[in-house]
């Protein structure tokens, strides 16, 4: 019994200062609430959550942004006190982000509103108010979150928007219409293609990153560089390296396939139109199997 | 190796088009934990593996990603370029030379430097205040010099040229002892003065430590050109409507009001620039009259080439125009309000000079700038502000407030319901946000067009310096910034 309360014990202590650190009192939560909440992100993002041990669980929850964790889920339950500080805090600043993400003040404040009745919880379940504020976590701070929230509603909703194109606005503007695929050329030669898989393939997963953000989204250094987190011209440089790298492993890569150094070179140069290598699609299949486990999505 | 990009760019862009999208998106939190560099190296590992294969997912993380700190970013460059372009400044020659510019300067100053005389708050020894004057005056010559200079200060305002605490501040902080202590100090700053010695030079400041307002305020009173404790005394000596001293004429008792803002009431003389009281012919007189009413507020008269002027009154001031009686409101910008169940028999006399068919409550405003108000002299002659008004949808002026013609004679047939007047400019609105504005007092009038949206009748017109400000009866609130070229509908 002692030696098994000792822990208990400190477990209740240390949840005990988390909650203290939270200010969680403030909004109106319990630390029984609170120690649910903890306990639901363990289990969401610890890995074993089940066999983790107590250290690591406390420390993991230390790491997390604990008052603005508290707030987050007040304002999901329902306190006043905690909307009051909320909107203090955040309300102009959605607008703001929104319309840096928006870059267009009505569409900021479209965006930002249909975000508030989602955070407020204006749809209901099981007779209960549905808040997404429920879902945040506390890993990153509540503000970072706001603006992914934003940035994948927005991105949302641009995707919808693509796919409703009206024909008759774009003959007015004059957009020429693709004619009728003519049906798949043949490779010039399918070693190229084997040989860009393979290099891409031994990449890291941020080379590979940088090379998608840079090639497929048409991104600056610099956009790249914050998307990475490091200087743009720790981009440049990377950049320049990979293409050298990955030029001259693909050249090994066409010589182990029995081409000589003369004919890869020539492989390389040769029209790009007559090269069917899907390299995007490569470059997706490589990811990681971890992230075949369901992490949830919003 | 231009052709090898090439080929790069044309594979992704290929392979996009048939790329298969990746499942099991990172959630919010995974991503903005990601996008702060939060995450541990093996989970950050599997977002940059989703990142690099799922285009939204990259989207969505440079969308949150906050803007840089550009002026960070400028700072760091003019900095930079800063130090480029001054680079000849860190010689060994200049800085020579700047040393010895800067000890030339510090020397001058030394040099020329005057004696302190500010106050300060802590004595030569750091004593608080409540110690040192019981002791201390009596013994000023011998060992406190400050506290002579500071008594020959108070003794003799007209001579002293710098100000100090002195002791009255002492006297304030610490009570009757100190008190007592102040006489001592001026019979020996007198007694010094007779003795032969020169007077003092501007004596240094008593250093006082005193943290009450009290030290202040006596600060304030040894000035020679403001003396305020005489405030009071002279304010109750004074009767109200009294002859005048240096045959200034008693200000009139004012017109019956209440909640006056700019009627007169007490009499306050104040002593300027060591004015006595029995000198001949002070030029300046603040005075107000008396007549036991409820309102307050002083005026200054001055006698400029033998007749009487108010300093404070501008001669053109347009004062806030009412609907009703008493309360401004929110009327801080002019306008007459209207309310708009009584469109049809407002009638709003907007003027400075007052109706003579309101009531006399009803001239709070307008009576404190009639030349009766003001006390002027027969023999002055004002130029009266024309006055304006609406009635029965008409726009009215009249010069004299007895005689009212119509203003505005537009074939459009507005129908009127307020009128804001501020010298030249005068604005009118009307029935179906009818806006009309002239600049030269009425002489000509410029149809103004609120907007197509715009609708109501206009129940307020708000003017500024340049801008102005339109409410009508359906809500709408209209503004424009420069002077009603362009107008902007207020949410």
């Amino acid at each position: 019994m002692s030696s098994g309360s000792k822990p208990m014990e400190k477990a209740a202590l240390a949840i005990s200062d988390l909650f203290e650190k939270s200010t969680g009192h403030r909004y109106g939560l319990t630390q029984a609430d609170f120690q649910c909440i903890l306990e639901q992100v363990a289990k969401k993002y610890l890995p074993t959550a089940s066999t983790a041990s107590l250290e690591q669980r406390l420390q993991f929850w230390r790491e997390l942004k604990l008052e603005e964790l508290a707030l987050a889920r007040a304002c999901a339950a329902g306190h006043e006190l905690a909307w009051q500080v909320f909107l203090t805090r955040y309300r102009e600043k959605l607008y703001d982000i929104a319309r840096g993400i928006t870059k267009e003040d009505s569409r900021a404040r479209d965006l930002a509103d249909s975000i508030y009745g989602d955070l407020y919880g204006t749809s209901e379940r099981d007779g209960c108010r549905v808040s997404r504020l429920s879902s945040y976590m506390g890993r990153g701070s509540l503000e970072g979150w706001l603006r992914t929230v934003l940035a994948q509603e927005f991105v949302n909703r641009y995707r919808k928007q693509k796919r409703l194109v009206s024909l008759e606005e774009q003959e007015e503007e004059g957009v020429q219409f693709s004619s009728a695929d003519p049906g798949p050329v043949a490779p010039a030669d399918s070693r190229l293609g084997a040989a860009v898989d393979l290099a891409l393939g031994q990449l890291a997963a941020e080379d590979r990153l940088i090379l998608a953000a840079y090639y497929l989204d048409d991104r600056t250094l610099t956009e790249i560089g914050r998307l990475v987190g490091v200087h743009e011209s720790t981009i440049c440089r990377r950049l320049e390296k990979l293409l050298k790298g990955l030029r001259k492993q693909v050249m090994a890569g066409l010589v182990a396939q029995g081409m000589n150094r003369g004919q890869a070179e020539e492989a390389l140069e040769a029209d790009v139109r007559y090269l069917q290598v899907d390299v995007s699609r490569r470059l997706q299949e490589n990811r990681s199997a971890a992230f075949q486990q369901d992490k949830g999505s919003d | 190796m231009p052709e090898f990009s090439n080929l790069l760019r044309q594979r992704l862009a290929v392979g996009e088009r048939t790329r298969v999208r990746p499942g099991n998106h990172p959630d919010a939190d995974t991503l903005t934990a990601y996008a702060e560099q939060l995450l541990p190296a093996r989970e950050r590992n599997q977002v940059l593996e989703h990142l690099s294969a799922c285009d939204d997912c990259r989207e969505v993380v440079a969308l949150s990603l906050p803007e840089p700190e550009a002026a960070i970013a400028v700072a760091g460059a003019a900095s930079a370029a800063g130090r480029r372009r001054f680079a000849w400044k860190w010689t060994p020659a200049f800085g020579l030379a700047a040393s010895v510019a800067v000890l030339a300067i510090v020397t001058v100053a030394v040099i020329e430097r005057p004696h302190p005389a500010g106050p300060s708050f802590a004595n030569r020894d750091n004593q608080p205040a409540s110690v040192a004057p019981a002791t201390s005056a009596p013994s000023a010559p011998a060992s406190t010099p400050s506290a002579e200079g500071n008594a020959s200060a108070s003794a003799q305002p007209e001579n002293a040229k710098t100000v100090s605490p002195g002791v009255i501040s002492n006297a304030h902080t610490s009570g009757a002892p100190a008190m007592a202590a102040a006489p001592p100090s001026r019979e020996l700053a007198r007694a010094a003065d007779s003795a032969g010695r020169p007077m003092a030079a501007p004596p240094p400041a008593t250093p006082v430590v005193s943290a009450s307002a009290s030290t202040i305020l006596a600060y304030s009173t040894d000035r020679q050109d403001y003396k305020n404790q005489m405030f009071d005394a002279e304010a109750r000596s004074v009767e109200p409507g009294a002859v005048a001293v240096n045959d200034l004429p008693a200000a009139p008792a004012p017109q019956q009001s209440n909640q006056n803002l700019f009627a007169i009431n007490n009499s306050i003389t104040m002593p300027v620039a060591g004015l006595n009281q029995n000198a001949p012919s002070p030029h300046l007189r603040i005075t107000t009259p008396s007549s036991g009413g409820k309102t307050s507020g002083p005026h200054l008269y001055a006698k400029v080439g033998g007749e009487l002027k108010d300093l404070i009154l501008p001669k053109r001031y347009s004062p806030p125009i009412t609907a009703g009686r008493g309360f401004l409101g929110n009327n801080a910008m002019g306008g007459t309000q209207l309310n708009p169940a009584k469109e049809s028999d407002q009638s709003v006399a907007i003027a400075a000079a007052p109706a003579s068919d309101k009531a006399a409550g009803d001239l709070d405003q307008l009576s404190a700038f009639t030349a009766r108000a003001m006390g002027a002299t027969a023999s002055e002659k004002k130029e009266l502000a024309p006055g304006w008004k609406v009635a029965d949808g008409r726009l009215l002026k009249s010069s004299d407030s007895a005689a009212w013609a119509e203003a505005y004679s537009g074939a459009e047939g507005i129908a009127f319901s307020v009128v804001n007047a501020r010298g030249p400019e005068v604005w009118a609105g009307g029935a179906n946000a009818a806006l009309v504005h002239s600049r030269d007092g009425g002489a000509t009038w410029e149809r103004i067009t609120l907007g197509a949206s715009a609708t109501g009748t206009i129940t307020s017109i708000e003017t500024g310096r340049a801008s102005v400000r339109v409410k009508s009866s359906s809500g709408q609130s209209w503004s424009s910034a420069d002077g009603g070229k362009s107008w902007t509908l207020q949410d």
